[in-house]
């Protein structure tokens, strides 16, 4: 008999509410984590959690992603400081407005509140961008959060505790095992720990852990960087994001700090947690000239983070090619958003067999006759091959 | 030059030392170091921008009153943010208006409404085989050094060159930069200056950052008029301390002559001095070997409990307790130990770039014997030969960290705090940073990281110190712009 019924490769967000929601089943449960629970991408992001996609497919996903999180302080006994925020995408030409004009009909049908504001709308909701460079207009979604990423995943680690799910940290996986042609355990640092299945949800090093198990991933990592100010009083409420001049976002935490981003398209693949001094500098340009008021602040710290990207932009849920081993992986940067959703919606289907329709087009095997996935990072609506946007 | 005093300074003269309010409890805070570190005595100026009263050559600050504010911080103090995981609502009208309170409560200042921000020159870029942080003494003397030695060099420091002899100036010719952050894959550093910001890349490191004053951890270390030798001596320097005020000091033997010489300088006297077993000798009283047990007063300093002594009066108490400043050598890679009592946080010799630290920065306090003794460590170091240590400190023989006292004055952090998150299970100095936010504001833990991890330490957690990150000090979003250029915003 195995040592556990599952073995997740991961303790972040994803791994600990895969594990939850499997203890919850009566499944005996190990997280296996190289460092402490969150350490990756689970501590770096900003916990903004949108209903506007792009896509049918993800829109439905990240609505019902959304009404997940609003329940999650009930399911879990603990407030994660769920904060309906908005969303706010601001637009840079009309040209930008007209793409996303094309889309209100397809946000709508598929559950998301989003509507079209002009600039006067826009400005009623975000004053901060007043004296900066003028939009054409923004995408809005009132009722999109913010949530604080350390108390869901501390949330979701003390719910795991509870439920006796066994986490171990500072232990990191050498390899897969595996057993007449079926993965049956993983190797550790900490020694040999056997399972009936191994589930592969660690984040920016998935295609690292599939490797191990001799599965092909099309997961890429990239880094992305951020950093954060001193606090001030309540400013915006809303959480920007703008495609122009480059992509770039900001928002204003609960504490009263902004924490702001940019992303380029010259980041060259790989897991890298160290921040640039050109992100400082390219990050501080953007938000003087979108919101010039925030220039006075300080900024306090920066650092870096990893988006696990898939050619499609939809992650991996389920069953691999090899049997035993299950890949949940492929955030895309959404993970914070989908990883409880996805978590509840894979752990169904691990305990009853039955798979939910909204995880239909996150199949892993997928890729497996593409002759060549291809990441491209920068251009994201390119990512999406929606002509609607591009 | 003749130096200006600053706003804190200026302040303080007129007898004010309660500056600013901390952000979660509203208690009253005052410069600590007077350096731009501790960033304790953030104020509103008349025009509404927000500045460190010890940084700024102002002459006006709106200041705070806080007497209602503290009532709101202490019933802040169980709701905000250590124990909002108790509080579970729906998500509705409860929930945010729950979360709209938390808000509302922080004791941040508002942001200015008339920003103008002034654009920066390009980045400059430098090479350098050896990047030198720091041009006091130390730095001077490591430049010489190095020059001596033909290996090229280059120096930071924001100050302008103060210049002891011109020789010295001619041969270092510090830029005037601030070196804020150090980077990996290409290795270099951020520099941000007045108008311009410089990226250098060098080989190897040579840190002359000094060193800082450390706050013993008892109860009511963070009430205004408790100030760091360091800045105690630039306030004796620019003649800012009023004549009548009754001085107290605590600390390590070498920093308690360095208070005295001070004093004396500016014309001041110490009414008494505490600490370890050997302090030294002066007109007034000495209290060697009486742990210091609390800090007396509420929103200002009215004196210190000494074990077995009892209640000694001051209107401000000078501490001096050395922390040398090691967030370069941290982001560089370097592992640390903790040393002495209180603990004291030193980065050990390993890393990704070569380093050494030289003058405060490695512990060495001797101010006459500095010159000398970084010459023999630069060379040392070029020859690749081992560097003698030179860290004395004995122990200050303070009681284990008390409860009450505060461990994070930037967020509010108490002793009690750190271990109730241990016990609850968080077994990780970075879990421990994280659910309680030690560490995380504004000082980046340069106040906190030594009794955060001795706290740590005595629960049995592994000492490594949170992530280092850049950056050192904070900096203007405006100022860290640089000169980026972007594509035009035509539809693509």
């Amino acid at each position: 008999m195995s040592d556990y019924d599952v073995a997740i490769v991961g303790g972040g967000l994803w791994g600990l509410a895969l594990a939850w929601h499997l203890a919850q089943g009566r499944k005996r449960v190990v997280v296996l984590e190289q460092r402490h629970t969150g350490s990756g991408a689970s501590s770096r992001n900003v916990g903004r959690i949108r209903s506007i996609q792009l896509t049918p497919e993800l829109t439905r996903l990240a609505v019902a992603a959304q009404a997940k999180h609003a329940r999650l302080a009930r399911e879990l006994g603990r407030n994660t400081l769920f904060w309906r925020a908005g969303y706010i995408w601001v637009l840079y030409g009309d040209d930008e407005v007209e793409r996303f004009r094309a889309l209100l009909a397809m946000l709508k049908q598929a559950g998301s509140e989003a509507r079209l504001l002009g600039l006067q709308q826009t400005l009623e909701v975000l004053p901060v961008l007043s004296g900066g460079e003028q939009p054409s207009g923004a995408m809005y979604g009132p009722r999109d959060a913010i949530v604080h990423h350390d108390a869901v995943v501390y949330a979701y680690r003390a719910a795991c505790e509870r439920s006796g799910v066994t986490i171990r940290e500072h232990c990191t996986v050498s390899g897969i095992e595996v057993t007449g042609g079926r993965a049956s355990g993983v190797q550790t640092t900490g020694g040999v720990v056997t399972a009936d299945l191994v589930i592969n949800a660690s984040g920016g090093w998935s295609s690292h852990v599939s490797a191990l198990a001799g599965v092909t991933s099309p997961c890429v990592p990239y880094r992305r960087e951020a950093f954060v100010t001193e606090s001030t009083r309540p400013v915006m409420s809303a959480a920007v994001t703008f495609y122009r001049p480059i992509e770039g976002w900001f928002n204003q935490t609960l504490r009263g700090e902004i924490v702001a981003g940019s992303i380029t398209d010259e980041e060259a693949p790989g897991v890298d947690h160290s921040a640039s001094p050109e992100s400082l500098e390219r990050t501080a340009a953007l938000l003087v000239r979108k919101a010039p008021r925030l220039g006075e602040l300080r900024v306090v710290r920066q650092w870096a983070g990893v988006y696990d990207m898939t050619p499609d932009r939809k992650p991996l849920v389920g069953a691999s090619t090899l049997p035993g081993f299950f890949q949940f992986c492929g955030c895309n940067g959404r993970g914070f958003s989908l990883g409880p959703l996805l978590a509840e919606l894979l752990a169904a289907e691990i305990l009853t067999g039955r798979r939910d329709p909204l995880l239909d087009g996150t199949e892993p095997q997928r890729f497996d006759h593409a002759t060549e996935a291809h990441v491209a990072i920068g251009d994201y609506y390119a990512g999406y091959g929606s002509k609607a946007a591009a | 030059m003749t130096p200006s005093p600053s706003l804190a300074a200026r302040l303080l003269a007129q007898g004010r030392v309660a500056l600013a309010r901390s952000f979660r409890l509203h208690r009253p805070r005052g410069a600590f170091c007077h350096r731009g570190w501790c960033q304790q005595c953030k104020v509103k100026l008349t025009d509404g921008r927000v500045v460190l009263a010890c940084q700024s050559t102002e002459s006006h600050a709106a200041l705070h009153r806080w007497d209602a504010l503290r009532i709101v911080g202490r019933m802040a103090e169980g709701a905000v943010p250590w124990a909002w995981e108790r509080h579970v609502f729906a998500d509705g009208a409860l929930q945010r208006t729950y979360l709209e309170t938390l808000r509302r409560l922080s004791g941040a200042l508002p942001l200015a409404d008339n920003v103008v921000n002034t654009p920066r020159a390009a980045t400059q870029r430098y090479d350098t085989d050896v990047l030198i942080v720091g041009a006091g003494v130390a730095g001077r003397a490591a430049a010489e050094a190095l020059q001596a030695r033909s290996v090229a060099c280059l120096v930071v420091d924001p100050l302008p060159a103060s210049g002891n002899s011109d020789a010295s100036r001619a041969a270092s010719d510090p830029k005037q930069y601030l070196c804020v952050g150090l980077y990996e894959q290409p290795r270099r550093a951020l520099c941000v200056g007045s108008r311009d910001n410089a990226i250098v890349h060098f080989q190897r490191l040579v840190v002359a950052t000094g060193a800082y004053d450390r706050i013993p951890t008892v109860p009511g270390n963070d009430v205004p008029g408790i100030i760091g030798l360091r800045g105690f001596e630039i306030l004796a320097r620019d003649a800012a301390l009023p004549p009548a005020v009754r001085i107290g000091f605590f600390g390590h033997r070498l920093e308690a002559q360095r208070a005295l010489a001070a004093a004396s300088q500016a014309g001041v006297s110490l009414r008494y001095i505490a600490g370890p077993a050997d302090l030294p000798d002066f007109g007034g009283s000495v209290f060697p070997n009486s742990p210091l047990l609390r800090v007396l007063g509420r929103s200002r300093v009215r004196g210190i409990e000494l074990e077995r002594v009892g209640a000694l009066d001051c209107d401000l108490l000078i501490v001096g307790i050395s922390q040398p400043s090691y967030e370069l050598q941290a982001q560089n890679g370097c592992t640390i130990e903790l040393r002495g009592s209180p603990p004291i946080v030193r980065a050990t010799s390993s890393g990704s770039a070569p380093w050494i630290a030289v003058g405060e920065a490695a512990g060495d306090y001797v101010e006459d014997g500095t010159p000398a003794r970084v010459r023999e460590i630069v060379n040392a170091w070029l020859s690749d030969e081992p560097i003698a240590s030179n860290h004395a400190a004995a122990p200050l023989g303070t009681a284990e960290a008390h409860d009450d006292a505060f461990v994070c004055l930037c967020e509010d952090v108490r002793v009690r705090d750190i271990r109730t998150a241990i016990a609850e299970g968080y077994r990780d100095v970075e879990l421990v940073k994280r659910h309680t936010g030690a560490g995380t504001g504004p000082c980046q833990g340069k106040l906190c990281h030594g009794a955060l991890l001795a706290c740590a330490h005595s629960a049995g957690l592994d000492v490594r110190i949170p992530t280092p990150r850049p950056l050192v000090r904070p900096v203007r979003v405006a100022a860290l712009a640089g000169s980026c250029q972007f594509p035009s915003n035509a539809p693509q």
